[in-house]
């Protein structure tokens, strides 16, 4: 038999709800307070960038937003986020080669603040799609990763569920990798996005799904916030980090290395929308500064983001976002 | 692993390293490192690469009756092959987990043109069908296996959706020797909502097929309350017999509850045979059902003596009565390739 013709094993329907996030229906989840508005912090030092101590710079700024976005030290920030015995995913976006993808710097500070605070018990995993990806930006493979605390996975090597998992007008397999862990860390990259407008961490979990290609129409609107509104996701689903270390203004999501500029920022919030509006601002004032359309004028206006906050998965007003400039 | 990239055809660089594909009616602008909505055509530093060029992820020698095409060669085996992708999004698909996926995330196997052609020459199967998934969006190896095919004396048929745009569509046609195409509905909305596709585009490839000359079949699959009004069967079966003619014959097939659409039952039988009926009242000569084994719909008819040409059960060639393209009662030629 050839024709793989296999069955559907079942349909998760999910819908985008207000204030769901953050396993809000699990008893024992632990829910940041956002009361005022959540924080998004941004941690910048633009010499860090080309710094010989760069590895020690990276962790400053890693600490310094983490302590932003918790309003206190990075350490109890996160052990509100997260219980000691639960396996944590931190996803990555390796799609741009070394020169655009989340570094292993950054990457690697998050795991020393998240061991330092006594979390990841179950395991640290690192992944994203395609394993040679993760390889070709630099990521340790095997016991060199678990050496530095972490292990680091490619859902081509897990493979995709068996199972179609449907929210809104998405409906797509999701990564054995993210179905395997209790918590998840998105840490995209600041930059451009030809279609979604801005790249950044909500984007950065269509690496989830098998089929991202199919939801780019329309500028991804509603098919960020539908990924975002997947209850695998938002029962999962706790913080996000930006790494804009370098950052780009134009031609994401490939590395045009004349479109970037050493922002030398980390940027964390347990709000990937809120963290994402932030982005765009941020974007949109180099864009001008650079004699470029904002993203709305270049028809790429990220209207998920607005899509994405009226169904409840976070907030996405400036002005009722707390930006703190650590 | 991703698959080797091949050049790819029917495209246009745009400025900032970004390409359009001009292969199907998404022209889809690509930026480096992207893949079309497809998934299996990737922008790299500003080309344009098929990711599936010789990469089968399915094959099958099958009955032609099964693509289906009732009127091309009855009763000879077609060497059915796939490879990964598709440009259009069924909820109903029933071939999903290969049309939905990109090529690294399912098992795929090398297969060259030479290596098919040869394949079927030495078997004496005088058929290859690009078939399962979608074509179009291995357009570039489809007709690579088409030629190579053809040196080798073995036909080659294509089963498409028919979103494609004119040019690519044009090169099939001149190596190519028959087409069945999925005529998914006759409303934008059943198209759009159903489908994430239009149907305007569909409507064009039907008259360019008949107007290039190669034989064509339709498949509609019928499914319960989203295309079975009769207003919109009878003003199908109307436009294909003004633009296409009576003799390109239509089957209705029956619906499975599959991939997405899982709330609906399947076809009940008596549907299929209004649409039938509506057809044949419109004057379409040749109008089978499908996926319902040994109904008398499922036979060819001769459209003036009425006498039976073909006898089917399912994918069986019960009786085949027809002698020199003729129907052996009164002489009146049947359209196909016989
Ligand atoms: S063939 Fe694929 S890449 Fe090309 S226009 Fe169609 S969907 Fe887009």
């Amino acid at each position: 038999m050839i024709l793989p013709v296999l069955p559907v094993l079942g349909c998760k329907p999910s819908e985008g709800h207000a204030g769901t996030r953050n396993g809000k229906d699990d008893p024992d989840a632990v829910v940041p307070d956002n009361s005022g508005g959540p924080r998004v912090a941004l941690a910048a030092d633009p010499g860090v960038v080309d710094s010989r101590n760069r590895v020690d710079g990276v962790k400053e700024l890693m600490s310094r937003a983490l302590g932003g976005a918790g309003d206190g030290e990075p350490g109890d920030f996160l052990q509100k986020l997260f219980h000691e015995d639960e396996r944590i995913g931190i996803k990555v976006n390796t799609l741009a080669g070394r020169g655009m993808s989340t570094s292993v710097d950054v990457v690697e500070a998050l795991v020393a603040e998240l061991r330092a605070a006594g979390r990841g018990g179950r395991g640290i995993i690192v992944f994203d799609r395609l394993k040679q990806e993760l390889v070709d930006v630099g990521y340790p493979s095997g016991q060199a990763a678990r050496d530095r605390g972490y292990r680091v996975q490619g859902t081509d090597e897990a493979g995709y569920s068996r199972e179609l998992y449907v929210a809104g007008r998405v409906g797509s397999l999701l990564s054995e990798v993210f179905l395997g862990v209790d918590a998840l860390i998105t840490v995209g990259v600041v930059k451009d996005h030809d279609l979604a407008g801005v790249g950044g961490c909500t984007k950065n979990l269509f690496g989830l799904i098998h089929n991202p290609n199919r939801y780019h129409d329309h500028n991804c609107d509603p098919y960020l916030a539908d990924v975002l509104g997947l209850d695998e996701v938002k029962k999962r689903l706790r913080l996000a980090v930006a790494d804009g270390l370098t950052a780009e203004w134009h031609g994401g999501p490939a590395y045009v290395r004349a479109n970037t500029w050493s922002l030398g920022t980390i940027v964390a919030s347990p709000d990937s929308l809120a963290l994402d509006a932030v982005l765009a601002d941020i974007i949109d004032a180099k864009r001008k500064e650079q004699g470029l359309p904002t993203l709305a004028e270049a028809d790429r206006a990220p209207r998920w983001l607005d899509t994405a906050a009226s169904r409840g998965l976070g907030v996405v007003d400036l002005d009722a976002i707390r930006r703190v400039e650590k | 692993m991703v698959p080797e990239p091949h050049e790819a055809k029917h495209w246009e660089k745009l400025a900032d390293n970004k390409v359009r594909c001009l292969l199907c009616p998404r022209r889809c602008e690509v930026a480096d490192r992207e893949r079309g909505t497809c998934g299996v055509r990737e922008n790299r530093g500003g080309e344009y690469r098929t990711l599936v060029w010789g990469r089968v992820c399915s094959e099958n020698i099958d009955p032609i009756e099964k693509k289906p095409l009732f009127h091309y060669r009855p009763g000879t085996d077609a060497y059915s092959l796939a490879a990964p992708g598709c440009n259009i999004e069924c909820l109903f698909c029933q071939n999903w987990e290969i049309s939905q996926f990109r090529p690294e995330q399912i098992e795929t196997w090398e297969r060259s043109p030479a290596d098919v052609a040869s394949l079927c020459a030495e078997r004496a199967i005088p058929t290859i069908a690009l078939t399962y998934s979608e074509p179009v969006v291995w357009w570039e190896y489809g007709r690579d296996i088409a030629v190579a095919a053809k040196e080798r004396g073995v036909g080659t048929v294509v089963v498409s959706n028919g979103y494609i745009e004119e040019q690519p569509l044009h090169e099939w046609c001149d190596v190519v020797s028959a087409i069945k195409i999925d005529f998914k509905a006759f409303t934008q909305r059943f198209y759009r909502d159903t489908c994430s596709g239009d149907l305007g585009p569909v409507l064009d490839t039907l008259g360019r097929i008949k107007d290039a000359g190669v034989w064509l079949e339709l498949v509609m699959l019928v499914v319960p309350t989203l295309n079975d009004d009769e207003a919109e069967v009878r003003a199908m079966a109307k436009w294909i017999n003004q633009r296409l003619g009576p003799d390109v014959p239509i089957h209705f097939t029956r619906f499975h509850p599959m991939y997405k659409l899982t709330n609906l039952e399947p076809t009940p039988v008596d549907t299929l045979e209004k649409c039938r009926d509506i057809a044949l009242a419109e004057g379409l000569h040749f109008v089978y059902l499908g996926n319902v084994p040994r109904h008398p719909g499922e036979n060819t008819y001769c459209p003036r003596s009425g006498e039976i040409l073909i006898e089917r059960a399912g994918y069986t060639i019960l009786e085949n009565r027809i002698v020199g393209g003729k129907c052996p009662c009164c002489d009146q030629s049947v359209p196909g390739v016989w």
